[in-house]
């Protein structure tokens, strides 16, 4: 425990302005080795951009077709659902416009940053009663829920 | 039958379903509920299913042994799903928490009291309205159905909700309602109601819990058990670090 | 004092007000600059109307054919007029041919001015790269390759990938400040038609608003829900061709990402703008042109009065609008044509 706390401490030490830098950016190879000289540590760390350089819906696909999240493709991110969330407004980190957004776009960083607090979702289903396109939210978070542990829904198609 | 003589409940009842009938065909509908559990789950495609939890307490590797994950296991049972601590915990609709604690907590009661009264000997009835397993169904069966009640009504009271509200949710939350209901009527019946009326709820009930173990695995509580069982993991695996 | 009505314009609006001052009993002298009657449905050949994707024909190929064909109509293409003199009840106008270059001189009784508008042109706009890059181009021209049936890139393969972009040319400071109300249902309508024709095809409409008014929401819906297509919530900072394809610069603003993605076809939504035949005949009849260069009613709630006695407004000459607006507008105006009528000759 300690030390896995010390090591997410330490990600990006070699950083120069760490604090700019979210975790999930941040390449460090355990052990990097390039023509016999070691290249872990400092010259290993890799910052990946923030950039967006692909759409991917194949999360998506999958979503749709798991229970419950059939009708995720209407979603057009109003954000009622959030509005009306328990949990939203408890804790930032847990928003189902989000969650759905960065699903059918397929934002892989964001959705690795994210995606454990889906099982927050207390199943009041309150986001479904106000959402206006009949998307069930609380349906996509089950079905989210699992597709986030799923492979098939990660391998698309 | 006359009024002053208690009629043996739910498990021995040497009447029109006997002991053994019910025995039997439990032992065949419970097993085959968690196969069909197991095999919804395996449907999603995840790797983790609910007896993924036994798994890792038996798991060789990491530093705890047997005991200590038990330990664990319990604790964060105990925390994360039977005080609702952890989905439940952020609810904060008092009503729903109240609403779903009841059917867990009448649900958990109900097979603890069953199981009690087939441990006693059947032939030991009637059983005292005293008799604290007695008790402890009665109680268990009318938390369960006042659970679901509140859950049903939840729903109903909201016009938005009640039209979000999928077909399955529905189905789940009516059929737990009527296995509360007519187990708190048979033992209600027996304190005085005919014999033959007594009998057919006691039919009835059997039926619906026969329905029900079917039916879960089908239904949102396929996803419920997942989640819960899920969320115990990842807090086991939090206090006795990750099995392999 | 005379029968007739001249109606500048061969457009919806003003091929709607001579089909119905034509029927009404009074003679058109309808008045076209180019050398084809249509408007921007025929010139820029759309292959269906939004909102219910009703074949342009179908709409257009009545009004045309009525004008190309009644004797009431006397029809001047590729005409301009270039004087007009008098007043209500009795003007004289000179229509010059643009190609022989003769003038010919008509007396009318009242004018109706239809001269509609051009697109945004977005070369103007470098961001877009349009013009520099193949593979960008106008929903104007797309309208075009969907009637063909056959979308594809200029390297003669149809697209996998397609991004339409939104209000160019419009709710911009640094072009139109306007919004041409009618881009995102014709954008809309188009990526829809785009699927149906292309079936494998990815098609992303990066927006500021969706305003689909009234119900043009329809085509919103359906596009999400039946459709599959994606909306992103953003504005484009600028479009790179890498040689292969079009790197798209903009942010998702919905998750506060910047986003850099390759796309086979950029379609731009172009905005409506008032075009110089507006400008031209504005300054013939000597209207009034607003901030914008539309022209300007006496009224902004009462389009079809233009200020001057005796000419009258219609379409897209006077604001942004759709067709459905525009036939409405060009029987509102034949309206008042039809009164001026009955006051000075039909009494
Ligand atoms: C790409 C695109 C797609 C569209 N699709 C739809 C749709 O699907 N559904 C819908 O409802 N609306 C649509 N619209 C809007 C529609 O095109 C306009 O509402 C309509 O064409 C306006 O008609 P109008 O008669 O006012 O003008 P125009 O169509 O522009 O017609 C004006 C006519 O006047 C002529 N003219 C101009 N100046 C002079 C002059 N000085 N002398 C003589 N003649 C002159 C022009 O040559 C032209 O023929 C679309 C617009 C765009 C930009
Ligand atoms: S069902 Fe889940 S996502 Fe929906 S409002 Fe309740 S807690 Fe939030
Ligand atoms: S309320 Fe419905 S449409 Fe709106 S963001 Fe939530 S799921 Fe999407």
């Amino acid at each position: 425990m300690a030390a896995e706390e010390r090591k997410k401490e330490e990600k990006g030490r070699f950083i120069a302005e760490r604090r700019y830098v979210d975790d999930q950016r941040i390449v460090e190879p355990e052990k990097l080795e390039a023509g016999g000289v070691d290249m872990s540590g400092r010259w290993g760390t890799l910052v990946l951009p923030r950039t967006i350089e692909e759409f991917d819906h194949s999360l998506f696909e999958g979503v749709k077709r798991l229970p419950r999240g059939g009708k995720v493709g209407k979603c057009w991110q109003c954000g009622n659902c959030t509005a009306v969330c328990p949990v939203a407004h408890a804790n930032p980190m847990f928003n189902p416009r989000y969650l759905i957004h960065i699903v059918r776009m397929g934002y892989q960083a964001e959705i690795e940053k994210v995606k454990d607090y889906v099982y927050l979702c207390s199943g009041c289903g309150l986001c479904s009663a106000a959402c206006p396109k009949d998307v069930d939210p609380q349906g996509v978070m089950i079905a989210l829920s699992i597709a986030f542990k799923s492979g098939r829904a990660k391998g698309g198609r | 039958m006359g009024p002053s003589e208690a009629v043996p409940l739910i498990i021995d009842r040497n009447a029109i379903v006997g002991h053994a009938a019910v025995v039997d065909l439990m032992a065949v509908l419970l097993p085959l509920s968690f196969v069909l559990l197991y095999l919804r789950v395996r449907g999603w495609d995840v790797p983790f299913t609910p007896f993924g939890i036994f798994a890792s307490l038996f798991a060789k590797e990491g530093k705890p042994g047997f005991a200590a994950r038990s330990r664990a296991l319990l604790s964060a049972t105990a925390q994360d799903i039977l005080f609702l601590k952890r989905a439940g915990g952020r609810c904060e609709e008092p009503l729903h928490t109240w609403g779903r604690g009841l059917v867990m907590w009448g649900a958990l009661g109900s097979v603890a009291a069953t199981l009690l009264a087939a441990l006693t000997d059947p032939a030991a009835v009637p059983m005292a309205l005293t008799d604290p397993v007695r008790l402890l169904g009665d109680l268990s069966q009318a938390a369960l159905a006042s659970g679901a009640a509140i859950l049903i009504l939840r729903r109903l009271s909201n016009g938005a909700r009640r039209r979000a509200t999928d077909i399955h949710t529905w189905s789940l939350q009516c059929l737990l309602l009527y296995v509360g209901l007519s187990g708190v009527a048979v033992d209600a019946l027996s304190q005085g109601g005919s014999f033959l009326a007594m009998e057919a709820m006691y039919i009835s009930q059997l039926a619906s819990i026969s329905a029900l173990l079917l039916y879960a695995p089908f239904s949102e509580l396929a996803f419920l058990v997942w989640k819960g069982s899920l969320l115990v993991q990842k807090s086991l695996l939090d206090e006795a670090g990750p099995p392999g | 004092m005379t029968g007739t009505v001249l109606v500048v314009g061969g457009g919806p609006a003003g091929l709607r007000a001579a089909v119905d001052l034509a029927d009404f009993g009074a003679r058109v002298l309808l008045v076209e600059k180019r050398d084809q009657l249509g408007g921007a449905p025929v010139r820029w050949k759309y292959r269906s109307l939004a909102p219910d994707f009703t074949p342009t024909e179908e709409v257009m190929g009545p009004l045309i054919g009525f004008c190309e064909s009644s004797p009431m109509v006397e029809v001047h293409k590729g005409s301009v007029v270039e004087g007009c003199e008098g007043s209500v009840g009795d003007f004289t106008v000179k229509v010059r041919n643009e190609a022989d270059g003769t003038t010919t001189e008509h007396r009318v009784s009242s004018v109706i001015v239809a001269t509609g508008f051009e697109h945004f042109d977005a070369s103007v706009d470098p961001r877009y790269a349009y013009g520099r890059a193949p593979n960008v181009i106008g929903i104007n021209e797309l309208e075009a390759m969907l009637k063909e049936g056959r979308v594809v890139g200029h390297d003669g393969r149809p697209p996998k990938r397609v991004a339409f972009i939104f209000c160019v040319g419009s709710r911009d400071r640094s072009t139109n400040p306007w919004c041409c109300t009618v881009c995102c249902g014709v954008s809309i309508k188009q990526a829809i038609e785009m699927k149906q024709t292309l079936g494998d095809v990815q098609v992303y409409m990066i927006y500021m608003d969706i305003r689909t008014v009234g119900l043009w929401e329809k085509l919103y819906w359906d596009s999400m829900e039946k459709y599959g297509i994606n909306y992103i919530r953003g504005r484009v900072g600028e479009v790179y061709y890498t040689g292969e394809k079009l790197l798209v610069k903009g942010e998702d603003t919905l998750v506060r990402g910047p986003f850099e993605v390759l796309f086979d076809m950029v379609v731009l939504a172009v905005g409506i703008e008032p075009g110089p035949g507006t400008k031209q005949a504005a300054g013939v009849l000597g209207l009034k042109l607003n901030e914008y260069g539309f022209i300007a009613p006496r009224q902004p709630n009462v389009h079809v009065d233009s200020g001057r006695d005796g000419i009258f407004l219609a379409g897209t000459c006077i604001a942004p609008m759709s067709i459905e607006e525009t036939l409405s507008e060009g029987s509102a105006a034949a309206m008042q044509a039809a009164k001026v009528l009955k006051k000075t000759v039909a009494v």
